[in-house]
């Protein structure tokens, strides 16, 4: 039995040790759990989104928690990747992958970021967030197919042959529109999942429990439904890997994302339940692969059937 | 300081009792053995499969042997908590008030404000110099103390000898009469106080950003997870940062 997954994408062949990875912000920016979990089994790490400079967190409410979820407002709560070179990659153990999540302001920011990451060795995969312009009130590139390959080529071109991930923005979008666009820029692989929006009214004081703006993103279980089917919708529009994010919680959903399509997880929220969330979650899961008698994940990606009601 | 850990342990004792506010209180013991905690530290405790998996920073009151021990307030949602119970902590977080050999400390809260700042009343002993409850209620059941004084606003005791002579003054009122308490006294009365800071916590470990405070000399701020909860009333911006402090319990 093995937890390893492999892919082959932009010419060449990935491999994880196991299909678990934080999510960017799930565990900060990785260091602060270091000393309460072990990171090293991870199949990779990602920290918080990082930027061009180091941002400053809202001085509003940034979380409250919901009946099943979890609803965050932290606005720019990322330092800049120049700083996490320099401060927190060096306490990072060897091990798993380490992939950064960039969220830029302008495209020039994004792709000169991505050179940076590109020439880090420690450094395994970019990933453009693609909530962006980030912060500027401009619309999103996404939106209009060319700037959308302007962003993705402007990133492979000084990638150095790194593989590129596009996360997707928050809310609703075309999955397959996002697909013909980012395969045609040449993505290397797709995140289906971000957040949906939120909002909690405390009706006793009447006020907006968290947000400068009165709300933020919703993830954790109650999402679930929601992204693993747009997992589903992702792994069937694109024909390169996809990771899939939301709502994860336990080793049988991480199951259930593999069999939709998934190549690996990311895993968010989760992880404020307990600092080693990740870690026990790795145990759980080769656990019930046992019991399921799955001997890799690679053999049941996707092959999730639609139960046939028999017509007899 | 105490490194952290991780502990899957279990509730030994959830005891109820009267509180401050004349609601009924659980006075919650957790398997631990040998906690080694500063007065003012906390845990962050989560119960596992009793519908409060999200965690809660709980102040350690008191570590005994193999337990340790917190108090749960009704609107906690830990409140459901009882003996057997599986939980996950980990811990202990934050940082205490050091206080130097000799040092004498008078400590302002109201009612609410007791869970934070008993242990440091058990801790300082001797060392005391006036417990002083502000704004009404009864908080002496938790804090098993003589109160010194009662007071409608903390203004008023800034006067007092044993609080103008305390080498420090630890405060746990809500933001407005903190700020009050700042304008109202002499600069290096303001140096001496603490003030306990109820940013939301999620994480505890100084991961998430919930409980960053954007006062200092940083744009990004620090956590109160880490650096606080008791924090010299000089290092916070209340103008800046109220929007992100709570009412706590
Ligand atoms: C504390 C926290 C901080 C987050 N910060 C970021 C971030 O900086 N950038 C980002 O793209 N997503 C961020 N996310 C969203 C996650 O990366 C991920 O999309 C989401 O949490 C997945 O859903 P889940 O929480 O249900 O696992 C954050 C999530 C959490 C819980
Ligand atoms: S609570 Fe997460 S950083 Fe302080």
């Amino acid at each position: 039995m093995s937890m390893q997954v492999t892919c082959h994408t932009g010419g060449r062949t990935f491999s994880l040790a196991n299909p678990v990875m934080s999510a960017p912000g799930g565990v900060g920016n990785v260091v602060e759990f270091r000393h309460l979990t072990d990171l090293t089994k991870l199949g990779a790490v990602i920290p918080n989104s990082l930027m061009n400079q180091d941002g400053a967190p809202s001085a509003a409410t940034k979380f409250c928690c919901a009946d099943a979820g979890f609803i965050s407002a932290y606005g720019a709560n990322n330092i800049s990747l120049q700083n996490f070179i320099d401060e927190q990659m060096p306490l990072l153990p060897d091990g798993p992958k380490l992939i950064v999540d960039l969220k830029a302001r302008t495209m020039a920011e994004m792709a000169e970021m991505a050179a940076l990451a590109a020439k880090t060795k420690r450094i395994d995969c970019i990933e453009i967030n693609l909530i962006c312009p980030y912060g500027t009130g401009e619309p999103a590139y996404y939106s209009d197919p060319d700037k959308l390959k302007r962003l993705v080529g402007g990133v492979k071109d000084v990638s150095g042959g790194k593989p590129v991930i596009a996360k997707a923005p928050g809310g609703d979008f075309s999955m397959r529109y996002m697909a013909e666009v980012l395969q045609e820029s040449g993505i290397d692989m797709f995140v289906s999942f971000n957040c949906l929006n939120g909002c909690s009214i405390d009706i006793r004081t009447r006020t907006y429990r968290c947000g400068a703006g009165g709300g933020g993103g919703f993830f954790g279980a109650g999402i679930k439904p929601y992204a693993l089917s747009r997992l589903r919708e992702a792994a069937s529009a694109f024909s390169i890997p996809v990771i899939g994010a939301g709502g994860i919680n336990s080793a049988e959903d991480v199951i259930e994302y593999i069999l939709a399509g998934a190549f690996a997880v990311q895993i968010g929220s989760a992880n404020l339940k307990r600092p080693d969330f990740m870690e026990k979650l790795l145990v759980d899961l080769e656990k019930l692969m046992n019991e399921l008698d799955i001997h890799s994940l690679d053999e049941i990606r996707g092959t999730a059937k639609v139960a046939h009601v028999d017509a007899r | 300081m105490n490194q952290a850990t991780i502990k899957d342990t279990m509730v030994r004792t959830a005891e109820p009792f009267i509180g401050a506010d004349g609601r009924i209180w659980k006075r919650v013991s957790v398997q631990w053995e040998n906690l080694c905690y500063a007065p003012g530290q906390y845990v962050m405790l989560a119960g596992v499969k009793c519908g409060a998996d999200w965690p809660t920073p709980l102040t350690i009151q008191r570590a005994t042997g193999d337990r340790f021990t917190v108090i749960i307030h009704p609107d906690c949602p830990l409140y459901g908590l009882k003996a057997g119970d599986a939980v996950a902590v980990w811990g202990p977080n934050g940082t205490g008030v050091a206080m130097a050999s000799g040092e004498t400390a008078a400590i302002i809260t109201d009612a609410r404000g007791c869970l934070p700042v008993r242990p440091y009343v058990e801790a300082f002993g001797d060392h005391l110099s006036g417990v002083y409850l502000v704004g009404g209620g009864d908080a002496s059941t938790v804090l098993r103390a003589d109160i010194t004084e009662k007071a409608d606003d903390p203004a008023e005791l800034k006067d007092r000898a044993a609080v103008l002579n305390a080498d420090k003054v630890l405060m746990a009122l809500p933001v407005g009469l903190i700020v009050k308490w700042k304008q109202a006294v002499p600069d290096d009365l303001a140096a001496r106080t603490y003030a306990f800071i109820a940013a939301k916590i999620a994480c505890g470990v100084g991961g998430c950003k919930s409980c960053f405070i954007t006062s200092g000399d940083r744009s990004f701020g620090f956590p109160v997870c880490c650096k606080g909860p008791m924090l010299p009333l000089t290092a916070v911006d209340f103008a800046r940062d109220q929007d992100s402090l709570i009412h706590y319990i």
